[in-house]
């Protein structure tokens, strides 16, 4: 079990007793961000209710980065086919989808990309050799000019505004020297958070730099956020069974010498079969 | 499809290279229609864990202690096999989680005042069982299971 098992709940509203949004950790950092940025009194934050700052119109507007109240709660009848859920999730960017017992409307869990890659490197059996092709051939990931990479020295803040920006849920961090992969920043690493004694003090570790972030990184947890890599000559075959070791979330693509060239997301893998399957 | 696929067996320097980039898109998209295929014959049911774990939380709760609620559950719950499902509140302050510190026993919600923290403090190994959108509506039933 993961760290990021948590971290994503469904809000329920209980006025009209339904689920109306789902809420996720990285939901708190950008209002952590939006605090900070806009100088606010961050200790209101132990007394507004979540409707309150989900329903805040500067807040949705600036960080947030989905209306999480605007569109409801976008959940999956258990039933649901794993083709549906894919396409579900890939068409509303989402990073878990809620998934449904139809009978009681009871949430059972929150499923995500990887956590369907894991059910099929299990149990899908092929006895012909169909994925020989190289990752980079079949164009499964981001590489070089569309690459968003970040320095060591730069501040968590400055990271988690370029993920907004770019809709990323990481960043591989890179040193301006050698430019080799240092290690890489998640959305989902809140160890900056844990380790805070108040929301205060949360909002002054966001100035924290990334040097720092990453030595703070816990290694003695397994999370699908680890820094991995894999080479552009990589065949699909041999991700999927890097995958079936290893649960990531994302391979960093990097040269001979260490140098990142792309990034292939979980989210690209199973993308990769949505699209043209016919 | 396959016989088509057998036509790769021989030595592929002797294919015309037109020949050998079609092949090659066979072998591809066969490729793509037998995950394709796998992921219309599965469902989301088949997707999720013996054990594992859903916080919701009550929109009318603070937003702090939401989040507070979610890190440490993560902390906390790593290392427990127990099937745990918590529901999260009934208002502002009227919530409570009452429990025995006794291995994987059952937990007990009730509306009642609370400080903050004291609803925070978890006991590594209780269990909770499901509570469904019903019982939310009515916390009272809640308090007898």
């Amino acid at each position: 079990m993961s760290t990021s098992d948590m971290q994503a709940a469904p809000l329920w509203d209980p006025a009209i007793c339904q689920f109306v949004g789902l809420l996720t950790v990285t939901d708190f950092i950008d209002i952590l961000r939006y605090y900070r940025r806009a100088n606010a009194d961050i200790s209101t934050l132990a007394t507004r209710s979540i409707a309150d700052i989900l329903n805040d119109p500067t807040i949705k507007e600036t960080v947030l980065p989905r209306p999480v109240g605007q569109v409801g709660f976008c959940g999956a009848d258990s039933s649901t086919t794993l083709k549906q859920a894919c396409r579900q999730l890939h068409e509303h960017n989402m990073d878990f989808l809620p998934i449904v017992m139809p009978e009681d409307m009871r949430v059972l869990a929150c499923i995500t990309y990887t956590n369907i890659l894991e059910h099929l490197v299990t149990h899908f059996r092929e006895q012909r050799r169909l994925f020989d092709d190289s990752i980079y051939d079949l164009k499964i990931g981001t590489y070089l000019g569309d690459l968003v990479k970040v320095a060591p020295t730069q501040t968590l803040a400055e990271a988690l505004e370029l993920m907004h920006q770019h809709r990323l849920s990481a960043l591989p961090v890179v040193d301006q020297n050698t430019e080799k992969i240092v290690g890489v920043y998640s959305r989902s690493d809140i160890t900056f958070l844990t380790k805070a004694t108040d929301a205060e003090d949360a909002v002054a570790n966001l100035d924290m730099t990334l040097s720092d972030v990453l030595a703070q990184q816990r290694t003695d947890v397994t999370t699908p956020d680890a820094l991995h890599t894999c080479s552009m000559g990589h065949t699909l075959q041999s991700i999927f069974e890097y995958f079936a070791q290893l649960r990531f979330n994302r391979l960093f693509v990097v040269d001979d010498d260490d140098h990142v060239v792309g990034v292939v997301s979980a989210r690209d893998l199973v993308a990769y079969f949505l699209n043209d399957a016919t | 499809m396959d016989a088509q696929l057998e036509s790769l067996q021989g030595p592929a320097e002797d294919l015309p290279e037109a020949a050998m980039q079609n092949e090659r898109e066979v072998v591809r998209r066969a490729g793509r229609q037998a995950i394709s295929a796998f992921l219309d014959g599965h469902n989301c049911f088949s997707v999720l864990r013996a054990s594992g774990k859903v916080v919701v939380f009550d929109t009318r709760i603070p937003i702090q202690l939401a989040f507070y609620a979610l890190v440490e559950h993560g902390e906390y719950f790593k290392l427990s096999l127990c099937k745990v499902r918590v529901v999260w509140g009934w208002g502002m302050l009227s919530l409570d989680l009452v429990f025995p510190r006794t291995k994987c026993t059952r937990a007990y919600v009730t509306p009642s005042t609370p400080e903050y923290r004291k609803t925070l403090v978890f006991n590594k190994h209780f269990k909770l069982d499901l509570i469904s959108h019903q019982h939310v509506a009515s916390p009272v039933e809640c308090c007898s299971f």
